[in-house]
Parts: C-alpha cells; structure tokens; sequence
C-alpha cells in the first residue's frame, strides 16, 4: 500500500546542506509491521514524517494505495491523515484542553456520520487500550504511559490502513514501553492495520515482521520489500 | 458542517480550559471598547435630543403656520385659530405678531424682535413659563409689561454667551424704554427674565397683545404666526395637509424646519462620531491582535498537533473566529449592562451641562447594532490575523519550534 521511491530530504542549515534523507526505495504491503531502526541522527523519524505527510522531501515519490502524493495541497494533506493514517509522536502531542476522549474523538468528528458513532468508537478505543475508565482525565492527569495510550486510540478512530509510530516508547519506563508495544502488535494481528514505527532500541525488532535500519539517511540494511 | 462542530469543542474546551487570565482581559478590553462605542453616539445623540426639545418646547412648537407666498401676516386670524383648534390632533394654538424694536437701560441697548402674544394660550403650547428665572410670566391683564430673554436682559451674568451684547444689568422690576419700528417710543416694567438654555428663544421679548396693538394697530385680527402644539400620538403630516387644506394660502411647517441649528451639529457630530470610532476601532484592533498574538504564539504547538492530525486549517481558524465572536458578545451584552444599569443613570442624577442645556445619555437600538457590528468585525479581523501566520508554518516546526 506505501511506496517510497528514491526518497531525499535535504536540510539547508545556513550554507551547510544535511542530507537526512538519500534515496531511499522501499514498499510497505498491507497488513505488515515494519520498524525502522538506526542511529540517532540516521534519518528515521525524518523518513517516517515524510511518510505520514508532515514534511515534504527534496525529492522522490510517496505512493499511497496507488496514488502520488508527495506534494498534495494542506487541505489534502489532511484528508490523507484523516483517512489513511493515524500517527503517534515520541512526545505524545495531545491537546492539553481536551479530555482523554475529547483528544480521541476530536478526528473522529471530522469523518464520523453521526454523534453517537465517534463517542462510541472512542470509549471502545480507550477500552482497547486499557484506559476505559480514565475517559474523562486530562492529559495533565494522565501517567507518560496512559497518554501515549491516548495517542495511539486517538491515531485508530478513523480506521486507518496504516499507522505510523515515532519511538512511541522512548520517554516510558520498561512496564509502559511492553504495553504500548503490545498493543501495537494486537492492533496489527487482530485488527490488521498496517504499523510502521521507529525505535532506537534494537530489542524492539521482536515485535514487527520485517526491519529496515537506517544510517546516514540510506538505508543500510533490512529484510523487507526493498526495491 | 462537521468541521463547524470540531471547531465549536476547540473554541468551548479553549474557553473552559483555557488561560483565565486571558479570556478576562479580553473581554474586559472589550467591555472598555464597547462602551466606549456606545458611550459617543448616546452622548451625541442626547446633545440633538436635547436641542431638538428646545426647538420644538421653547421656540415653535410641534407646527408653524405661516402665509405663503410673499404676504407677511395671516388675515382673519380668530377665524382661523378656531378652524384649526377644530382639526383632530390639534391640542392647543397660539398666535404672534411681530415687530422689530430696541430697547434701552441705562446708556445700553439692544435690538431684537417683539412678540405680542396672548399669554394664556403661550402656555398651552410652549414652556417659556417654566423657565422664568426672574420675576413672573405675563398674564392676559398685564399692561406696559415686558418678558426679557436671558441674552437680551444680561441680569447680571458674565457667564451668558451674549452678556457683552445685552443690556447686562437689566432685572424684573426695571424699567426700560423701547423705540419700535413704527417710531413708536414706550416704557415697560420687565415683569419677568426667562432662560430656556436656547440662545434663539433667549433672544426673544415677549408684551401682550393689546401692548402691540397699541403700538402697531393694523395687526388687528392677523397674526405674524399660529404656533401648535400636538395632541399626543397625533399624526404630524395628517394634522398639516390638513392645516394646509383649510385656506389656499396657507404654509405649514414643522418644528425640524426651524432645526437647522440642530442639523448643522447632528452633521458635525457624525463627523466626530466617524473618527472617534476610527480611533476606537483601531485601538480595538490592535489591542485584540496583541492578545490573540500572545495566546496563539502560546498554542502553536497545539495547532501544530491538530494540524498533524487531520483537523483542517479551517476548522482551526473558525475555532478562533468562534471564540472571537463569543467574546466580542460578551463584551457587548456587559458593556451594554454597565451602560445601562450603572452610566445612564448616574449621569441621570449628574447629567452633562452644555450652552444648549442639561444633556442626558441617549442610547437608540441602532446605536447598540452599530457597536455590535463593529465589535464582532474588528474581534473576528483582529484575532484570525495572528491564526493564519501560524497555519503558514510548517507543522513539524509549530510543533517542535
């Protein structure tokens, strides 16, 4: 369903240029859980931005269920979002005003038909999730844990195909890190949505199906559909 | 219409959960603007209300009838005083006759128009004789009498706008000497000085009838002019072709033709009126661009992050009008509370003293749509300006900076 073609990101620093990204190739088919590993400065969490059309790259091709969509306009780039992916940041990134289910259902309002199917959709998440009885705490009140929880229901309400992850562990001690993990890899077998994420920590290769490791914004090695 | 709905929860949990201290000074900016709106028109407007009474209570009445054409006096005139106390909304007549004099005190003198008047019908239709503020008012009996206006009389105030033109020194009780127009020369004792705080009417002097007739007899039966006043409720146009119905040589004006005062300073002050809301717009506009500057800068992070998860920039940006336009409601609906419940009727009780007289604050409803619409324009410019320079930044870089 993804398609990365010859992917570069070029950062202009002054008169310095970083190459985060260097022509990177690869496909995500339906239904996988891919990590991407590799050093801190390797290029991962750029190459997942791109993926999940939060940035544009300097070149190359971003297909989606068959579509080029590199460069859409911002009004399509958030139709994409609503509709095909859900993302979850390292650092949470949710609305400090709303309640945990507000922060779910707040995409959901977007797309939903009707009140009661977003509201509902929601708390079945947060249940999924485990927080089915903290529905109504705000971020402020939640545990690292529990709001990275809350992300990752929040990334779910629109049924995405493909949900795209940045070191969604990284500031969780080792109990939350399994959790989030876990349900990471329960919403992949059980619901089938694709999972691509990023992580430092070799260890979580454990978890997905196939690998790609990053470094110097090439990729260096991996077991996937490299093309 | 759904992203209507993601916008009113942003712009309600914003409000809820939002900076108190900010929601408070906003809306207490916005008081301060709205009544500063309301505060100019109602001031204006009760200056023209005020000027407008005097024209109509103190100097003419709800209509004038007058000869048409090139004659100068009305003929017949009890004949005609009875057909017009007849017409429906009539609710009292009065009659004047005219005549140029100077009157003399001392070594000082003064020119102006003396009317001769029948004083128990004056009452019915003006209110001169509410606003002695020396001696008494003529009476039907009174004989080589004479009511002085404040401007002409002086009485011994500085303070009044004409003082240095009028006889200055002159009281009830004095006796001063008046050469008409017909070179008629008499004495009369000034039974009364009045102040209506109109110069027009304070310019005025007042004898009797038969003190005129006296002096000038061929007004015998005709007036310089019928002055009426209207039943209440009275329709004014109906009451005039009626008027203008009963001889063919009839002309019939209203008070608002003698207001010419009044629409000269109504176009002034709607010229004040304009740039005083100018500046107040304009004050209103950058002190809600600051605020919401502040309030955003704060928030591009969470704009970044709605942004990032698929809410539309134009859900974000509405999600600020709403809020822009909730406040500038608030704004108003208190500034027209204080206005109404504390300002009004304060100045009420301590009203504003202008040359024109006692001026009291005047709120029309169209004042109060004006400021609203102005208030909601200039909320809705001011605060989706700061949005839009955040929806132009990257979303990685609202979020991370």
């Amino acid at each position: 369903m993804y398609a990365i073609r010859n992917l570069s990101k070029i950062y202009r620093m002054g008169k310095v240029q970083v190459r985060a990204l260097d022509g990177v190739s690869f496909d995500v088919p339906d239904g996988d859980m891919l990590i991407i590993t590799g050093k801190s400065g390797s290029g991962k969490s750029t190459l997942l931005r791109q993926m999940g059309l939060l940035d544009s790259p300097t070149s190359g091709e971003i297909i989606l269920e068959g579509k080029e969509v590199t460069r859409p306009p911002e009004s399509e780039k958030s139709r994409l979002r609503l509709r095909y992916m859900g993302y979850v940041f390292q650092e949470y990134a949710l609305l400090m005003e709303l309640n945990a289910l507000q922060n779910v259902y707040l995409p959901g309002m977007m797309l939903s038909a009707s009140d009661g199917d977003y509201r509902r959709q929601s708390r079945e998440l947060l249940e999924m999730v485990g927080l089915g009885n903290r529905v109504k705490h705000f971020p402020k009140e939640l545990s690292g844990g529990e709001q990275q929880r809350v992300a990752i229901a929040r990334a779910l309400i629109n049924g995405p195909r493909v949900l795209l992850a940045d070191e969604p562990c990284a500031n969780l001690d080792t109990a939350s890190s399994e959790m989030i993990m876990e349900t990471l890899v329960r919403l992949n077998r059980e619901l089938g949505v694709t999972i691509v994420f990023v992580s430092h920590d070799q260890d979580d290769k454990k978890y997905a199906r196939h690998n790609l490791v990053l470094s110097d914004g090439k990729i260096a090695a991996g077991n996937g559909w490299l093309t | 219409m759904k992203s209507i709905k993601v916008s009113v929860l942003l712009a309600l949990m914003s409000t809820i959960r939002g900076n108190v201290g900010v929601i408070v000074l906003t809306i207490l900016i916005l008081v301060l603007i709205a009544t500063n709106l309301l505060f100019v028109p109602s001031l204006l407007g009760g200056l023209v209300n005020s000027a407008n009474d005097k024209v109509r209570y103190s100097f003419v009445g709800d209509l004038v009838v007058r000869p048409a054409g090139d004659k100068e006096l009305l003929t017949n005139a009890s004949e005609l005083i009875t057909q017009v106390e007849a017409v429906d909304g009539v609710a009292a007549v009065t009659f004047r006759n005219v005549t140029s004099a100077s009157i003399e005190l001392d070594d000082l003198r003064v020119r102006c128009e003396v009317y001769g008047i029948n004083p128990e019908r004056e009452r019915q239709v003006l209110d001169i004789h509410q606003n002695m503020i020396e001696g008494n008012y003529l009476d039907g009996s009174d004989r080589d009498q004479i009511l002085l206006g404040i401007q002409l009389a002086g009485a011994d105030r500085p303070e009044t706008e004409l003082y240095d033109e009028s006889l200055q020194k002159a009281h009830a009780g004095d006796v001063v000497e008046a050469t008409f127009a017909t070179g008629v020369k008499k004495k009369f004792t000034i039974k009364g000085i009045f102040y209506t705080e109109s110069i027009p009417t304070d310019m005025q002097s007042f004898i009797t009838e038969e003190d005129l007739l006296k002096i000038d007899p061929q007004v015998r039966n005709q007036a310089y002019s019928l002055n009426i006043k209207l039943a209440p409720n009275a329709n004014s146009d109906y009451v005039a072709e009626t008027i203008g119905g009963l001889r063919g040589n009839l002309k019939v004006l209203p008070w608002t033709s003698f207001a010419g005062l009044v629409q000269s300073m109504t176009d002034s002050f709607n010229i004040i009126r304009v740039i005083l809301n100018v500046v107040n717009v304009l004050v209103a506009g950058f002190t809600i661009f600051i605020v919401t500057y502040i309030d955003v800068s704060g928030k591009r992070r969470q704009i970044g992050i709605q942004r990032a998860i698929g809410i539309t920039p134009v859900s974000i940006a509405l999600n600020y009008l709403i809020r822009g336009i909730f406040y500038s409601i608030i704004g108003l609906v208190l500034a027209i509370l204080l206005f109404t419940n504390v300002i009004m009727p304060l100045e009420m009780q301590h009203p504003f003293h202008f040359p024109l007289g006692d001026v009291y604050l005047s709120l029309a409803q169209n004042d109060i749509v004006q400021a609203g619409i102005v208030l909601v324009s200039v909320s809705l410019v001011s605060s989706i300006i700061p949005v839009i320079g955040v929806l132009r930044i990257r979303i990685l870089d609202a979020i991370w900076g």
